[in-house]
C-alpha cells in the first residue's frame, strides 16, 4: 500500500477538468464553407476556425469575447441533467468573464450582466444566450472585417487544406492586402509604409551598422 | 542608400585624423571636414532625441538615416485616445482617417451599411423594451432577437418610420438619458428613406454617425501634411474601447506616449453607463480622468482634453442634475447661457486637472479643446492646434527652442 500522496492533476482548461469531450473538426460531416459571406456565428461553431479567430482577437487585445464564446460552447456540451457539472462550469465562467473586475471581463451591457448574476438557475441552458448574442455583434463589427486580411486567416487556410484537402472554398478570398488592426495602415503621405521596403531597408541598415563599428 | 555612405565616410575620417605640420591647405581642409562632421553629428543627436519621444523601433532608425539625407527632422509621435464609453474617441479616429489618410473607399463605405441598419434596429429595440411587444409588432420584434439583422428594405423602413412617429415611442425615446439610446438614433431615423434604398452606399456623415462599440485596440499611422513641408512627422494613433472591462487593456499602450487625447462627452451629465446603469457617466469620466492623470508613465505626457459632443450639449442645459455640477447657477438664457454652462464645465475639468497633478508634473502640457467630433472642419482645426502644440513642445525638449 502506498502512503505517497497522489500529485494533483493539472488540466489546461476547465472543460478538460470536467471531462467534456473535445469535438474538433473531425466530427464535421460536411466541409465548412469558410468565407467572409458566411455568418460569423456559424463559422465559430468550427473549432479550428474558432481557435484561429481567437488568436487574431487576442492579438488585437479583444480576445476575451472569443474565449467566452468557446467556454460557453463547452458548457453547452454538458448534458442538461448533469446539474453538478453544469453549475460548476457556469460558476467558473461567471467568475472569469462576467463579474466586474474579472480577469477576462467581457464587454456586455448592464442588463445582460445583471440577468446572469441574478439568475435563480445556474443550470439553465440559455443562461448565457443573450450575452453571447451581444458579443457576437461586437465581434462582427470590430473584428469581422480585419480577420479576413490577416495572417491568422492565411495560416488557417493552410491548416485546413492540410486537414481535409478541399481547395474550392478557398478560392473565394479577400485580397492579400495585409492590414491587421494593430499595425501600420497605408497612408498617402507617408513614404514609409511599404512593408517590403521597410524589411529590406532594415536588413541593409543592419549590415551597414556592423560595418561602421 | 547614399545617406548611410555619408555617415560612414564621416566616421572614417574622424578616426583617421592626421595633422602634418607642413600641410597648410590640407590642414584647413581637414579642419573644415571635421567641423562639418561635428555639425552633422550634433544634428543627428537631435533627431535621435526627438525619436525617443515615440517608440524607437528598427523601422524608425532606418527612416532617420534615410530622411537625414534630405535634411528632415524625423519625429514619431505616439498618441492615445482615451475616455469613457461613447465619449467620441472612435469618431475622432474616423475623422483622422478621413483627413490625413486616403479616406474611406467605396467598399469600406458599403461595409458600414449593415452597421447602420443595425443601429436602426437597435434603437427601436431599446425604445420598445419599455413598452412591450404590442406596440412593435411581431416582425420587428423577431428581428430584434436575431443575430443577423436583415437588410433594411423599403417595407421595413416604412414600418419603422410609422413606429418612430408613434407618440408613445417618441415619449420613450425622449427619455433617452434613462435608456441606452445611441446618439445617432435621431439622425438615422430622419434618413430612413435613403438608408433603405436598394443601392444604398453610406455617406461620410453616415459613417461618422454609425455607432460601433469598440473592443480591443485599433491603430493607424499617418502623416499630417503641414504648410512647412520640410518637417516630416509620423503619428501613431491608438483608439481603444471605453467600457470598464476595456480599460485593463490600456496599460499595454502606456509606454512612450507623446500625448493622450482624453475625450469627455459633456452632454452626458444626465446619463448612466452602458455597463453599469447605476453610475452617472459624468461622474465616471471625472474619476477616470483623475486616474489617467495620476498614472506614473504619464509624468511628462501631454494631455489634450477634448470636451466633446458640444452639439448635443447645446440643446439641453440644466447641469445641476449631476453631482459634480450641483453648484451651477444659470445666469441668462439661450446661446449666452450655453456659453456660460460650457465655461463652467471647462473650469471644473481644469480644477480637476490641477488637483490631480502633483508638483513634479507641473510643466506637462495641458490643453482643453471644445469639439464636436462629427464636424470635420472643427476636428481638422483642432488637430492642427494639437499638432502645433506638440511640435513646439518637442523642439523645446530637444533644446532647440
Amino acid at each position: 500500500m502506498s502512503l505517497r500522496k497522489r500529485d494533483p492533476q493539472r488540466f489546461e482548461t476547465m472543460g478538460r477538468a470536467l471531462g467534456i469531450p473535445d469535438s474538433g473538426l473531425l466530427s464535421q460531416r460536411r466541409p465548412l464553407d469558410v468565407s467572409p459571406d458566411e455568418p460569423l456565428d456559424k463559422l465559430l461553431q468550427n473549432k479550428i476556425f474558432r481557435q484561429s479567430f481567437m488568436a487574431f482577437a487576442d492579438s488585437c487585445l479583444a480576445g476575451e469575447s472569443v474565449h467566452f464564446y468557446d467556454e460557453v460552447t463547452e458548457l453547452n456540451k454538458i448534458p442538461v441533467d448533469d446539474h453538478v457539472r453544469r453549475v460548476y462550469m457556469a460558476r467558473y465562467i461567471i467568475d472569469k468573464y462576467i463579474v466586474e473586475g474579472a480577469a477576462m471581463e467581457v464587454n456586455i451591457s448592464h442588463r445582460r450582466r445583471q440577468e446572469i448574476l441574478a439568475t435563480p438557475d445556474l443550470t439553465h441552458p440559455d443562461l448565457f444566450k443573450n450575452a453571447v448574442h451581444e458579443l457576437i455583434q461586437l465581434m462582427k463589427t470590430n473584428l469581422g472585417r480585419d480577420y479576413w486580411s490577416s495572417m491568422f486567416f492565411v495560416k488557417f487556410k493552410e491548416e485546413l487544406s492540410k486537414q481535409s484537402g478541399y481547395q474550392d472554398s478557398m478560392e473565394r478570398l479577400v485580397g492579400l492586402d495585409y492590414s491587421p488592426r494593430l499595425s501600420a495602415v497605408r497612408c498617402a503621405d507617408d513614404p514609409f509604409h511599404q512593408e517590403h521596403l521597410m524589411k529590406s531597408a532594415s536588413r541593409r541598415s543592419d549590415i551597414h551598422e556592423t560595418d561602421a563599428q | 542608400m547614399r545617406s548611410i555612405a555619408i555617415l560612414r565616410m564621416g566616421s572614417l575620417c574622424s578616426r583617421n585624423r592626421h595633422y602634418h605640420e607642413n600641410d597648410g591647405p590640407e590642414n584647413a581642409q581637414a579642419a573644415e571636414i571635421e567641423r562639418r562632421i561635428a555639425q552633422e553629428t550634433k544634428a543627428e543627436k537631435h533627431i535621435q532625441k526627438l525619436l525617443l519621444l515615440g517608440i524607437c523601433t528598427q523601422h524608425t532608425r532606418v527612416c532617420t538615416r534615410f530622411l537625414f539625407f534630405f535634411n528632415f527632422f524625423f519625429v514619431l509621435f505616439l498618441f492615445s485616445l482615451q475616455g469613457a464609453g461613447e465619449s467620441g474617441k472612435s469618431t475622432i479616429f474616423k475623422q483622422i482617417k478621413l483627413l490625413f489618410q486616403t479616406g474611406f473607399d467605396e467598399s469600406e463605405l458599403k461595409s458600414y451599411a449593415p452597421v447602420i441598419h443595425a443601429n436602426v434596429y437597435q434603437t427601436i429595440k431599446v425604445c420598445n423594451n419599455e413598452k412591450g411587444v404590442l406596440v412593435i409588432g411581431e416582425k420587428l420584434s423577431e428581428i430584434g432577437g436575431r443575430l443577423d439583422y436583415p437588410r433594411l428594405t423599403k417595407e421595413l423602413a416604412q414600418e419603422i418610420e410609422t413606429l418612430w412617429r408613434d407618440p408613445a415611442i417618441q415619449e420613450t425615446c425622449s427619455r433617452g438619458n434613462e435608456l441606452q439610446v445611441p446618439d445617432c438614433a435621431y439622425y438615422f431615423m430622419e434618413n430612413l428613406q435613403r438608408l433603405s434604398d436598394a443601392n444604398y452606399v453610406p455617406t461620410k456623415d453616415d459613417v461618422l454617425n454609425a455607432r460601433v462599440r469598440t473592443t480591443g485596440v485599433v491603430e493607424i499611422q499617418f502623416s499630417p501634411v503641414g504648410e512647412n513641408k520640410k518637417s516630416g512627422e509620423v503619428y501613431r494613433l491608438f483608439d481603444v474601447g471605453g467600457q470598464r472591462n476595456e480599460r485593463r487593456k490600456w496599460i499595454h499602450l502606456f509606454e512612450g506616449v507623446t500625448a493622450v487625447i482624453f475625450c469627455a462627452a459633456i452632454n452626458e451629465y444626465d446619463q448612466m453607463l452602458f455597463e453599469d446603469e447605476n453610475k452617472n457617466r459624468m461622474m465616471e469620466t471625472k474619476e477616470l480622468f483623475d486616474w489617467v492623470l495620476k498614472q506614473p508613465c504619464f509624468e511628462k505626457t501631454s494631455f489634450m482634453l477634448f470636451l466633446n459632443k458640444f452639439d448635443i450639449f447645446e440643446k439641453k442645459v440644466p447641469l445641476n442634475v449631476c453631482e459634480w455640477f450641483k453648484d451651477y447657477q444659470p445666469v441668462s438664457s439661450g446661446k449666452q447661457e450655453v456659453e456660460h454652462a460650457y465655461e463652467f464645465v471647462k473650469k471644473k475639468f481644469e480644477e480637476l486637472y490641477y488637483q490631480s497633478t502633483g508638483p513634479d508634473r507641473v510643466d506637462r502640457v495641458f490643453k482643453i479643446y471644445r469639439t464636436t467630433a462629427l464636424d470635420q472642419k472643427l476636428v481638422k482645426k483642432t488637430f492642427k492646434l494639437v499638432d502645433e502644440t506638440l511640435r513646439r513642445r518637442n523642439l523645446f525638449e530637444a533644446g532647440l527652442l
